[in-house]
């Protein structure tokens, strides 16, 4: 009834699959990291620390990093 | 009719103009003077006596922090004591983070993600540490800026839940009624945190200061600057 797939055409479709997984995984925590950026923001604002600077920095890189590994994923798994 | 009783009826140009100046300029000196007379925390606080300033931001219990602000800070309003919960309360979290952490070295001894490619295996491994990273940022973050503020004038609870609601509360040290403080558990016990409970008759009736460090100096604080409050009223020092 159903057509019989050779084992590399399904090996294939699962890797695909997972490609695809990876990527709209890492497209939202990109969106997550966004948002923990404007509230670090408004944190910042709410109560001003002397530490307050080096949260935005780590903040920044946190975005940074879901931004580049979105990326690499794109170039190392296409 | 001589010209002293029309000048007295309608004063000139000039004498309007030097009214408010005059009325602007008593009331900044009975501001002034009011500001003279309130008296620093040190002269009636022994908690506040006894604490030095400190300007690290990482302290769970902070007396007269510097270069410390909220965002609704009145100018002449200064910050005492800024609270957030000990930091034995938060090694929940960093042990969860510690053992997310381990779970790919876990998963590679049992062969989990064998099925998959290499490279595949590689970026897997940097999303979850990406993931456990975002995970410590913002059980940090919900720590670090979860404060309690106490000022000379107000209580301040500041409250960050999650990334996407925040709720700040405020009650002039005026309208506290009651301070209560529990330490409960061993672990209360053994580090000294627990949690100081303020009702006021203000807009939100009831303040808790959850797992705070040292709660009966605190509370004793708290009674200072009550009696302070009561005292500047009674002197007519009140602002």
């Amino acid at each position: 009834m159903f057509p019989e797939l050779p084992p590399i055409s399904l090996t294939s479709i699962i890797l695909d699959s997972v490609r695809i997984m990876f990527f709209l995984g890492f497209f939202l925590y990109l969106i997550f990291a966004f948002i923990a950026v404007r509230q670090i923001d408004i944190m910042r604002k709410t109560v001003v620390t002397p530490f307050a600077g080096v949260i935005q920095i780590i903040g920044m890189l946190h975005l940074l990093l879901a931004f580049g590994l979105l990326i690499f994923s794109f170039i190392y798994l296409a | 009719m001589p010209e002293i009783f029309n000048s007295a009826a309608q004063p000139s140009s000039s004498d309007t103009q030097i009214q408010p100046v005059v009325a602007v300029s008593a009331a900044s000196s009975e501001k002034e003077s009011k500001k003279k007379l309130s008296r620093h925390v040190d002269e009636y606080s022994l908690v506040m006596r006894q604490a030095t300033p400190s300007s690290s931001s990482l302290k769970a219990y902070t007396a007269k922090p510097t270069d410390t602000f909220f965002d609704s800070q009145q100018r002449d309003e200064v910050v005492l004591l800024l609270l957030r919960q000990h930091p034995v309360t938060q090694v929940k979290w960093v042990f969860i983070g510690i053992i997310l952490a381990l779970v790919p070295f876990l998963l590679s001894f049992v062969g989990f993600l064998e099925f998959l490619p290499l490279r595949f295996q590689f970026v897997a491994t940097l999303g979850w540490y990406l993931l456990v990273f975002g995970y410590s940022l913002e059980a940090f973050l919900n720590w670090f800026y979860n404060v309690y503020i106490i000022t000379d004038e107000r209580v301040i609870d500041v409250d960050f839940h999650s990334l996407l609601f925040k709720n700040v509360s405020y009650a002039k040290i005026d309208n506290i009624e009651d301070i209560s403080a529990t330490t409960s558990g061993a672990l209360g016990s053994i580090f000294d945190y627990g949690t100081v409970r303020i009702q006021t008759a203000g807009a939100v009736t009831e303040f808790d200061f959850e797992h705070v460090p040292h709660p009966s100096r605190v509370t004793a604080f708290l009674n200072e600057l009550l009696l302070e409050e009561e005292q500047e009223n009674l002197d007519g020092r009140a602002n």
